[in-house]
């Protein structure tokens, strides 16, 4: 082939390809000023607010004093990378509470005002002096919640220390991407989303049920290094003299036939061998027949301002019972 | 030499554009639908 006729097909797959990239980006940040999409989101949650941990358990932490606009709602960091005000390592005179978590916990998608930590805190301070210090950050694992807490939570002695579970809290600490980066282009995010999606439909791989469910079968190592978090999380609640509990958060896909009752009953089996109180709050959601009603939007089930407002409600009592300021009827 | 070729290929560089919009539009609307896939992160 002449050299010419070389160019004149190079120039016919590259030039197409990068005006292609170019026109699309530009429209994707233009249409996705005015929508949301759950994976872009995440993306840019990745670019702007984690950062790698000195500590491989933690895996990845929140960026210190940090900002972002995320799912249409501000996202703000103290400066140890929590959602939450800044407070004082030495306690006052109130009852200090810490909330582990996910991104559930995190209040992803939700104003903090509506999360149910700010809520919690709003009620329990309504009776008697509390602060709740909120250490969930989104993507974490069990492993990565109660080492976070040993790096940055103990410090702050709390009186007691809520963990709240997630079904896929059982999967293996994430690895760091292979392209950091990737996540800037709006273009790269939309077809790697997309083209999972596809994948997942046209392929026989496993939905998110038998992908959750999966997590808890056999030797499944993430469940085991859970269990093995929960029990240093036991013994330091047990050294340090803090009030520990779980309270297991629903996954919001089917709540009237909740599809993972044998998930949790080996979470709460474990706890119960363990002694540490735990509220299952799936039971308590049992009623609720339109799911995505609960959901921040359609592409993304994680919980939105009214489910927050319910587990609050729900998991209110099973908080305070343990403070003796708290009335008993 | 680019000048000559776009002048050239202007329709054949147009459909290729066009062509990968409309593979973009296809998997937008096919792929649209509910969260049914695992959360899934890309960490940083």
């Amino acid at each position: 082939m002449k050299p010419k006729k070389i160019v004149e097909y190079l120039f016919l797959m590259v030039v197409p390809l990068v005006l292609f990239l170019i026109l699309g980006e530009v429209f994707l940040r233009f249409y996705l000023s005015r929508h949301i999409f759950y994976d872009v989101e995440m993306s840019r949650y990745a670019v702007t607010l984690k950062v790698d941990s000195p500590d491989p358990l933690v895996g990845h932490h929140h960026k210190p004093n940090s900002r972002a606009r995320l799912m249409g709602v501000e996202v703000e960091t103290n400066s140890d990378g929590f959602r939450d005000d800044v407070y004082p390592i030495e306690k006052g005179p109130k009852r200090r509470i810490i909330f582990l978590g996910d991104s559930l916990t995190l209040g992803w998608g939700v104003a903090k005002e509506e999360t149910f930590e700010h809520r919690i805190e709003s009620a329990l301070n309504d009776v008697a002096p509390t602060e709740i210090i909120n250490l969930g950050v989104g993507n974490y694992n069990t492993t990565q919640e109660v080492n976070l807490f040993f790096d940055k939570g103990l410090k702050y002695d709390p009186d007691q220390v809520v963990l709240f579970y997630f079904i896929n809290d059982a999967e293996p600490v994430p690895q760091r991407s292979r392209f950091p980066g990737l996540g800037n282009y709006r273009i790269i995010t939309f077809y790697w989303s997309r083209l999972k999606a596809l994948h997942a439909r046209l392929s026989d791989s496993v939905g998110f049920q038998e992908f959750y469910s999966a997590l808890y079968s056999g030797d499944a190592p993430g469940w085991k290094k859970s269990q093995a978090a929960f029990r240093q999380l036991r013994d330091s609640s047990q050294q340090n003299g803090f009030d520990l509990r779980v309270v297991l958060l629903p996954e919001f896909h089917d709540l009237v036939d909740y599809p993972f009752t044998r998930e949790h009953a080996m979470v709460t089996d474990f706890l119960r061998e363990i002694e540490v109180p735990y509220l299952d709050l799936a039971p308590a959601f049992h009623d609720q027949r339109d799911a995505m009603s609960l959901w921040v939007s359609r592409d993304d089930a994680h919980p939105n301002g009214r489910a927050h407002a319910l587990i609050a409600n729900y998991t209110l009592d099973f908080i305070a019972e343990a403070d003796d300021r708290w009335p008993t009827d | 030499m680019a000048d000559g070729l776009i002048k050239k290929y202007k329709w054949h560089l147009l459909t290729i554009v066009g062509l990968y919009a409309a593979i973009s539009l296809w998997l937008f609307f096919f792929t649209d639908s509910p969260q049914d896939v695992p959360f899934e992160y890309e960490v940083h």
